[in-house]
């Protein structure tokens, strides 16, 4: 983890979406709040402000019924008992005082202005309360002048006969009132009097405030509860799951205690659509973590086990080997690739008279492949060192391998074994690539494909042989040679071998060559398979004994080879062979110097002869069978070593007739046709 | 090899013991040439013949065709082998 990704992950100080919530519900709240408040106010200041002036006209009317009426019956009219106190008075006192009291007001006058003189003349006064009554009927009683300053707007108004007047508040000695002024006219519509109303301003206050109050708590109460259950509504169907997912998303990644069960949400909002594709998220993350550590643990296996491999690779096939004497001269390289491969090979020489030369390869990769070349290698190598002949090598570990293979396991091999004294070289196949034969021209030899170890029981894989003349030689290699890959997507092929190892008569230089060739041609591309090649040559052929080509010399020849045999049938047969074919060089080869040797392998005894006599290759001599009576003509010498020996080679090399033989020591080894 | 040669009128028989091979061979030719014309009918004892080869079978075909009678007798197994390899067995008479 980078140290920005571990600063992301740390827990951040996080706001709540319900506070949010929250702090704008109540900033609406209280914004209603005050709208309402400022609205119910002035909507029952108007209210009550009509109301009053309404009361106050209705009394100025009244009173001004009143005085009419009061005009019409012959009287003075209400005031005309100029400032004096009778039983009349008292009864229009008592009648304003009643309406005072029921009309809530405070104190109710009537009244004139002397506007120059600056002076109010009172002619009655009432006050609602008795005891007020009494006080203000003798402070402002009938006849009370009071100077002022000066006159208040609506005083003035009404004394012009105005009925809009407005409300003046006012404050003095008798308390904080709202007074409404109305005239008071006569018959002919003059204005007679001034009718004051006052309220109580701290009642009306009171009743506007309380009013206001009223509406506004309301309307803040009932958008409150709806808040609250709407908070409440949200909180259980948004952000409780939104909650819940989230706990559930940490929870799902936490090392100590992870819980990847599936989100089980009963909502069916967009929170139900977070769970869903939570859910589905889940599944994928836990298919790919599977994934990812079936991966893993597969890679670091793999990885492991190529380690082990290569180390069991390196320790038991050398990366190179080389053996050169006077009569051989022998080189092997192997090369794994990246990781470690199933090749193999192997080239040693065995009692100093034979060379073992082995090359295979294993399927499969990793330690499984690696253990099963080691297996095969050794069985190899210890099957040849107690002389088997290759052909029985591979078929015995074919059928080791068969007897348990679990695995399914194969191996392609070829093997060759060069027998030093005569040159010559046996070797089988078990499903190898062909082998090219070097040495005057490069070709590849036809051996017969066999089956690779491991497929099949009794594989059935066949000896097959032939004579290496002095330097010649044999080149063994692993796919990876011929499946080499260039650039262009081409394959290395048969022909490039061969033009690769062309002319070429040291094993060293041969093989460094076919492998430089091979680099240069996948050149920029990994080497995808192992690459083993190994190489040998037959060096300097010696012939135990010289003949000179004469009958005489039979007697050397014959004490020779009894002296190399013990007596046994088998002896007299080789007798009978060098007999005949020394009879035939010396009769009409016209040679000059016979060479010979005797060599008694594990399994057989080997006749080389060789002359530098003119061609002859009894092996094609015609088989006619003659008559009996022609046979005073000779003719049954090549027949009877046909019949004879268990395989007969011919050839032609630098100017000699070389002519090998062999007799099996053992009956029951099969003949071989070569 | 050593040549034993019994002559019985007409009928001569030879023992044979030892090789019969390239080098030898023509001893037998040579005994066989020194007989009396009068010998018409041989007998080739072989009961001591380790060896023969196809120097050895020629001889014999000369043989053959120079007298009346051929016998080989006394054959050993190996040598049985040589005669069977080369169809001898079918054209002579062996005892």
């Amino acid at each position: 983890m980078s140290v920005k990704e571990a600063a992301d992950s740390r827990p951040k100080k996080r706001g709540s979406v319900l506070r949010f919530i929250t702090a704008i519900f109540l900033t609406v709240i209280v914004i209603t709040g005050i709208a309402c408040s400022v609205v119910g106010y002035l909507d029952v200041i108007h209210d009550i402000h009509d109301t009053s002036s309404q009361t106050a006209h209705s009394v100025s009317v009244i009173l001004e019924d009143m005085y009419n009426s009061d005009v019409v019956s012959g009287n003075e009219g209400l005031l005309q008992a100029d400032f004096r106190r009778d039983e009349r008075m008292e009864r229009v006192s008592k009648m304003l005082q009643l309406l005072c009291k029921d009309l809530d007001l405070v104190y109710l006058y009537v009244f004139t202005i002397d506007e120059e003189e600056k002076e109010y003349l009172y002619y009655f006064t009432a006050a609602a309360d008795e005891e007020i009554n009494e006080k203000v009927s003798q402070e402002r009683g009938f006849g009370t002048v009071v100077p002022t300053d000066s006159f208040p707007q609506s005083v003035l108004a009404a004394s012009k006969g105005a009925t809009n007047t407005e409300v003046w508040k006012n404050e003095n000695k008798y308390g904080k009132v709202y007074s409404w002024m109305y005239p008071l006219f006569d018959k002919e519509g003059n204005v007679r009097y001034i009718v004051g109303v006052d309220f109580d301003a701290t009642k009306i206050e009171n009743e506007i405030f309380q009013h206001t109050l009223r509406t506004s708590a309301s309307i803040v109460l009932i958008l409150l509860i709806m808040f609250l259950l709407l908070l409440i509504l949200i909180r259980r169907k948004v952000l409780v799951p939104i909650k819940f997912v989230s706990t559930k998303m940490n929870r799902f990644m936490d090392d100590k205690e992870r819980d990847d069960t599936p989100l089980d949400i009963s909502v069916n909002n967009e929170v139900g659509e977070i769970a869903d594709s939570f859910n589905k998220m889940r599944n994928d993350i836990n298919q790919y973590l599977t994934e990812i550590s079936t991966l893993t643990t597969e890679r670091v296996q793999t990885q492991t086990q190529m380690e082990i491999a290569q180390r069991i690779q390196y320790g038991i096939v050398p990366a190179e080997t080389y053996l050169n004497t006077k009569s051989y001269d022998a080189y092997a390289v192997e090369r794994p690739c990246r990781n470690v491969g199933g090749d193999f090979y192997d080239l040693f020489v065995r009692d100093g008279d034979t060379l073992c030369a082995a090359v295979g390869d294993v399927s499969g990769k990793g330690v499984t492949a690696a253990l099963f070349m080691v297996m095969v290698r050794t069985a190899i190598r210890e099957k040849l060192l107690s002389g088997l002949s290759p052909a029985r090598v591979l078929n015995l570990i074919n059928d080791e391998i068969c007897a348990s293979n679990p695995e399914g396991l194969f191996a392609t091999v070829f093997i060759a074994v060069l027998h030093l004294a005569t040159g010559r070289l046996e070797y089988a196949n078990a499903g190898h690539t062909p082998p090219v034969l070097l040495g005057q021209s490069e070709t590849f030899l036809k051996v017969d494909s066999g089956i690779p170890v491991g497929l099949f029981e009794d594989a059935g894989i066949e000896n097959a042989e032939r004579l290496l003349a002095p330097g010649e030689g044999f080149l063994l290699y692993t796919d990876g040679v011929t499946e080499a890959v260039s650039k262009g997507g081409q394959f290395f092929g048969h022909e490039r071998v061969l033009s690769a190892t062309k002319g070429k008569k040291d094993a060293r230089e041969t093989v460094i060559s076919l492998k430089a060739d091979v680099r240069t041609f996948a050149e920029g591309r990994e080497q995808f398979d192992d690459l083993t090649i190994l190489a040998f040559f037959y060096g300097t052929y010696e012939p135990e004994l010289s003949l000179a080509p004469q009958r005489s010399e039979w007697e050397k020849l014959k004490a020779f080879v009894l002296d190399k045999t013990d007596s046994s049938p088998l002896q007299k047969k080789l007798m009978l062979i060098c007999d005949e074919i020394f009879t035939n060089i010396v009769s009409y080869s016209g040679a000059k110097k016979i060479g010979f040797s005797c060599e008694k392998e594990a399994r057989c005894f080997t006749l080389l002869f060789t002359d530098d006599g003119k061609p002859f290759d009894p092996l094609s001599e015609k088989q006619n069978k003659k008559d009996f009576e022609e046979y005073d003509m000779g003719g049954m010498g090549i027949l009877l070593v046909r019949q004879t020996a268990d395989s007969i080679y011919y050839q032609r090399h630098d100017g000699q007739n070389r002519l090998l033989c062999r007799v099996d020591i053992s009956a029951d080894n099969k003949k071989i046709t070569i | 090899m050593t040549i034993q040669t019994t002559v019985n009128g007409n009928s001569a028989e030879i023992a044979l013991e030892g090789w019969l091979d390239t080098q030898t061979s023509p001893e037998l030719g040579t005994a066989v040439d020194e007989l009396d014309s009068s010998v018409t009918d041989i007998v080739l004892d072989f009961k001591k013949l380790d060896y023969i080869s196809s120097a050895g079978l020629r001889q014999i075909v000369v043989i053959y065709k120079k007298v009346r009678s051929l016998i080989i007798r006394n054959v050993t197994p190996e040598i049985m082998e040589i005669f069977r390899m080369t169809g001898f067995d079918k054209r002579l008479n062996i005892q």
